[in-house]
């Protein structure tokens, strides 16, 4: 490994290509890290991997990304970070990294690269499955790489056997139904600036496994004792692998303070690296084993029914020395020490299978939750399993007892400052559920979810319940049961859970065939949907206000042309379509005559309305029915849920056409007379070619299907062509128009246009809870035919009297539009006993009308349409408004401009 | 102090693997979701009003299994009927609408790798069709 120069808190440090920077720092000799979040202490790296409470970064080079354990970052060249006291800080910067997502099916899926996964990967190549492993580590080997190990050449042919996928920095974060798996693999931050620019920064795995294995190994946990958070006490597994492994030596002087052989293996590493172990504190009464063994044959000397109860620090802070107690005598006494490496136990790493609802067992025989499952589909196997490799015997044992004053600094969780003096509290609260108690205490909260603290909580409820004096409970982990856990595993940056779906990627754009004229006329969109629309055309230097004017006027006094492509189109065919029609529509279809046009409403079964069109009988079996360009799928989805399911003896084929056809509609009392030019095969005249009247006819030879149809209620034709052709036909309008001053007019100016004929728009005057009774469209309810919600129409609430009802608004003050959405009040009316004011209905759509010369609106108002000529009030902030309630038709009553 | 651990219902995270008839296994986010199945449109004028917002707005919801319609909206556009544990979210047999409504299942049903419906054959011998009721 090669020497590299990185930055910590602004100073340059020397470490070694790839590995964990926590070494490195250790290495150097900065054992205080940081200072704790709430408690101010200061801290120092405890353990070897994701587990870490204490050393938490925030990266400075890269992505800046923060609160990054030192355990898991990889020592790079270039690499700088500083340290955090609690809360990290986002980039100001957006993160310019590459993600990218992918998908897997694999045969077997196996988590943890350690010695049980890779004899379970072995097992299921020799099956002739194929197999994917993933393990977080930057090798494999898992507790082997830590100790410096080769593998056993069987498993390291394993590794290369050609049906094996081995994705290494790879971390499970998620397990779901049926053997879903995310898992997130980091690519480039090892290779600092070395990384290609184009390499993924993290690629997020989703694999679907037929069989998993679960073989994720175990973190050690501490003890609680007081003044346990001082720099310099570490997990002993981590402590001998920063000495032994990594070349730390700046420890001179350790004690170690053990509930099992982990403890004494440990030591040895320690004792064999050049540290003098002062002694093994093992808090059994007496144990044998290899491990013993060997550490009184190096002279280490060992007692038993000891443990830590407290420590002291030096001037800055790190341990100076450590308070042993014999737990029998009660007899207490202090030792010098820098490094006191506690051997808690091990607890297996159950995240996983608790996402999936797989409860934890308590093992007496191991002192450990255990996850030991096996089904055909997923099975965990190695220490998660409760395999242990042997030569171990450990007590259930979490601490010494404290009095009240040793609790206040007897830390269980490190990232909360959370202390068993706040256990006690919330248990004397009342509190014993754990799950309470977790979110009480925060114990398990931070971003480590309690890898360490978790066990160490449980244990401490047991030994508080029983209110031992010796340490031994008489309630067992069993009784209490774990915390759940919850993806993801780890923290996982949104960017990367974003991936490549950002910016113009983070949603498909939907555009018609006469996008780009739009923009080259400098449209305004504004998304429908999907759909990019264009909501106005202003002239150079136009307000919004000015342009839509312009339009208006333009489509009431001369001709103006709008591409209507985005509306839903479905093509219905079938002998049955007719009858079909009839049931889904509120009024009738099957009486349409050919070449003819239909405005329909179509309502839920409840009775609301729900979508509307105009719908052209095309044939005697073939209609084409539009739809709102939202609801285009909604419609679409709703038509085939009633075949498929409710109809299948009913004959009718639906297709979306949407894009199929782009539809141009040229609007205005000069519609006509601009048409004729560019429409020389059939006959345009009122008479020839009535209202609601459907006509084929070619331009240029193209075939077109021209509909006169108004939204605006001014003499109109839609002009339907295949969805390619649009273009074409458009700018032959264009170059006919420039006489007749033709304009192109957006959204907003249609409407304007359609509410100054009091037309609804489904979506924006309607909510969902609108009959049509209730939108003043009664005329459109058949009496002849059943329709779907028809039934609903006879509820009582839905004929009850004080229902909203669409009418119109007129404000008095013509120049003031009013904010659609405002509330209506009667007028003077003021707050109620409750301090409330009750409205009695609310604004749904508001423009100016330059054809009145004034503001208008659309309104729900309770029971509004027998309250004609009533005068109500907006409120709006401090201001009140004044309107007078009115019909919801305000231009050409008597229709005569369509036609 | 009362240390019994409630019954907690079990927590699962998303993303059912659902067998579409006609599609094979895909991912929960294809589809969507109809809620209980052979809930029939009835005869509007036969039910009373309480019936009739019966039948509008309430829908089975058994802490068990479950028979209910899923649309697969993102794929072939078919609907069809699905026995599903609201428990333990396994996945029972599939079925068409109007075709046989197979039995709920006493135990979980075995649901198949992605290599069923692609090779033709099934992990450990079983016919994929058989036992799932496919029609």
């Amino acid at each position: 490994m090669s020497k590299v120069s990185f930055s910590f808190d602004d100073r340059i440090y020397k470490g070694l290509q790839g590995e964990p920077m926590a070494a490195a720092l250790l290495r150097n000799g900065l054992l205080s890290i940081t200072n704790s979040t709430y408690h101010g202490r200061p801290r120092g790296v405890i353990g070897l991997g994701v587990e870490e409470p204490n050393a938490l970064v925030q990266l400075v080079s890269g992505t800046k990304e923060s609160m990054l354990p030192a355990t898991v970052i990889e020592v790079v060249e270039g690499l700088a970070a500083r340290s955090l006291t609690g809360v990290g800080a986002l980039p100001e910067d957006p993160d310019e990294a590459r993600y990218d997502r992918t998908n897997r099916y694999t045969d077997t899926l196996v988590i943890g690269a350690g010695l049980a996964g890779l004899t379970a990967a072995d097992e299921h190549l020799r099956e002739g499955r194929e197999v994917l492993l993933i393990d977080d580590q930057p090798g494999p080997g898992g507790h082997l790489r830590h100790l410096g190990q080769e593998l056993p050449s069987a498993l390291r042919d394993v590794l290369a056997h050609e049906k094996l996928t081995y994705l290494c920095r790879c971390t499970a974060v998620g397990l779901y139904d049926q053997n879903y798996i995310v898992a997130i693999e980091r690519r480039s931050d090892h290779l600092g600036n070395s990384a290609p620019a184009t390499r993924t920064r993290i690629r997020v795995w989703h694999i679907r496994a037929d069989q998993i294995v679960l073989a994720p190994g175990a973190f050690q946990r501490p003890l609680i004792f007081a003044n346990n958070d001082r720099p310099g006490i570490m997990l002993s597994h981590a402590a001998a692998t920063y000495v032994a492994q990594h070349n730390v030596r700046i420890f001179k002087r350790a004690v170690v303070s053990t509930v099992d052989n982990q403890g004494y293996r440990d030591a040895l590493r320690l004792h064999n690296a050049g540290v003098t172990v002062q002694g093994i504190y093992d808090v059994r009464p007496g144990v044998s084993g290899p491990s013993v063994d060997a550490a009184r044959a190096a002279g280490i000397p060992i007692r038993f029914r000891t443990t830590a109860l407290d420590t002291a620090s030096n001037a800055e802070g790190a341990l100076h020395s450590v308070v042993i107690q014999d737990l029998d005598t009660k007899e207490t006494f202090q030792t010098a020490a820098d490094l006191l490496a506690v051997s808690g136990g091990w607890t297996p790493i159950a995240d996983l299978a608790t996402h999936i609802g797989i409860k934890p067992q308590w093992s007496e025989e191991h002192a450990v939750f255990l996850v030991s499952h096996a089904t055909d589909r997923l099975r965990t196997t190695g220490m998660l399993a409760g395999d242990f490799g042997g030569d171990d015997d450990p007590l259930t044992f979490f601490g010494p007892p404290l009095d009240a004053e040793q609790a206040r600094h007897a830390y269980i969780d490190l990232q909360r400052d959370t202390t068993l003096h706040d256990l006690r509290r919330a248990v004397g609260a009342g509190l014993h559920s754990i799950e309470h108690i977790k979110r009480y205490t925060t114990i398990g909260t931070a971003h480590d979810q309690g890898k360490t603290s978790g066990m160490l909580t449980i244990g401490a409820l047991c030994q508080l319940n029983a209110g031992a004096q010796d340490g031994n409970s008489g309630l067992s982990p069993a009784d209490i049961g774990t915390l759940s856990f919850r993806p993801p595993y780890v923290p996982v940056p949104f960017a990367a859970l974003a991936g490549r779906e950002r910016g113009p990627l983070s949603d498909p754009i939907r555009i018609t065939a006469l996008h780009q004229w739009h923009v080259e006329a400098g449209a305004v969109f504004e998304d429908v949907g999907q759909w990019k629309r264009p909501w106005y055309f202003p002239k150079p230097g136009e307000r919004i206000d000015e342009a839509v004017r312009r339009e208006c006027v333009a489509a009431r006094n001369a001709v103006a042309v709008m591409d209507a492509s985005t509306l839903g189109k479905i093509d219905i065919q079938g002998p049955d379509a007719a009858v079909f029609l009839d049931r889904i529509y509120t009024n009738m279809f099957s009486t349409l005559p050919e070449g003819q046009c239909r405005y329909g409403l179509m309502c839920k079964a409840d009775g609301m309305a729900f979508d509307d069109g105009v719908t052209t009988r095309l044939g005697k079996n073939h209609f084409l029915m539009t739809t709102t360009t939202g609801g285009a799928a909604r419609v679409l989805a709703w038509l085939e849920e009633w075949l498929q399911t409710e109809w299948p003896d009913l004959k009718v084929y639906c297709t979306s056409v949407t894009e199929h056809i782009s539809t141009i509609a040229l609007v205005g009392p000069k519609s006509r007379q601009l048409l004729r030019e560019l429409v020389t095969d059939i006959d345009l005249s009122k008479e020839a070619f009535p209202f609601m009247h459907s006509r084929l006819a070619t331009i240029d030879g193209i075939p077109v299907r021209i509909a006169r149809i108004s939204f605006s209620g001014e003499l109109a034709f839609e002009i339907n062509v295949a969805w390619g052709h649009a273009r074409y036909i458009w700018e032959r309008l264009w170059a006919l128009g420039r006489p007749y001053d033709l304009t192109a007019y957006g959204t907003e100016t249609m409407h304007v246009l359609r509410a100054e004929k009091g037309y609804v728009i489904i979506g924006q005057d309607t909510d969902g809870t609108q009959t049509p009774h209730d939108l003043n469209m009664s005329w459109i309810v058949s009496k002849k035919k059943d329709f779907i919600g028809k039934r609903s129409f006879q509820l009582p609430w839905l004929k009850a009297p004080g229902r909203p009802q669409l009418v119109g608004l007129l404000p008095e003050n013509g120049d003031e539009v009013i904010p659609e959405g405002a509330y209506i009040t009667a007028l003077n009316a003021g707050p109620d006993e409750r301090c409330k004011t009750p409205h009695t209905g609310f604004v749904t759509s508001s423009y100016y009308s330059p054809a009145l010369g004034r503001a208008f609106a659309l309104a729900l108002v309770n029971d509004g349409l027998s309250r004609m000529g009533e005068v109500v009030a907006v409120p709006i902030g401090k201001k009140q408004l004044v309107a007078t309630i009115c019909d919801a038709v305000f231009i050409d009553k008597e229709n005569i401009r369509r036609d | 102090m009362n240390m019994e651990r409630p019954a907690l219902p079990i927590k699962i995270y998303f993303m059912l693997y659902i067998p579409c008839p006609h599609c094979g296994l895909r991912n929960e986010t294809e589809f969507h979701y109809g809620a209980e199945a052979g809930v029939a449109y009835p005869d509007p004028n036969a039910l009373t009003d309480t019936e009739w917002a019966k039948y509008l707005h309430i829908r089975a919801n058994p802490k068990g299994w479950l028979a209910e319609r899923w649309v697969h909206f993102a794929g072939c556009g078919r609907w069809f009927n699905l026995w599903r544990n609201t428990v333990t979210h396994e996945i029972g047999p599939a079925w068409l609408p109007f075709s046989t409504k197979p039995k709920a299942p006493l135990a979980p049903v075995a649901f198949f790798n992605h290599r069923s419906f692609s090779e033709g054959g099934s992990e450990g011998g079983t016919d994929t069709n058989e036992q799932n009721n496919l029609v």
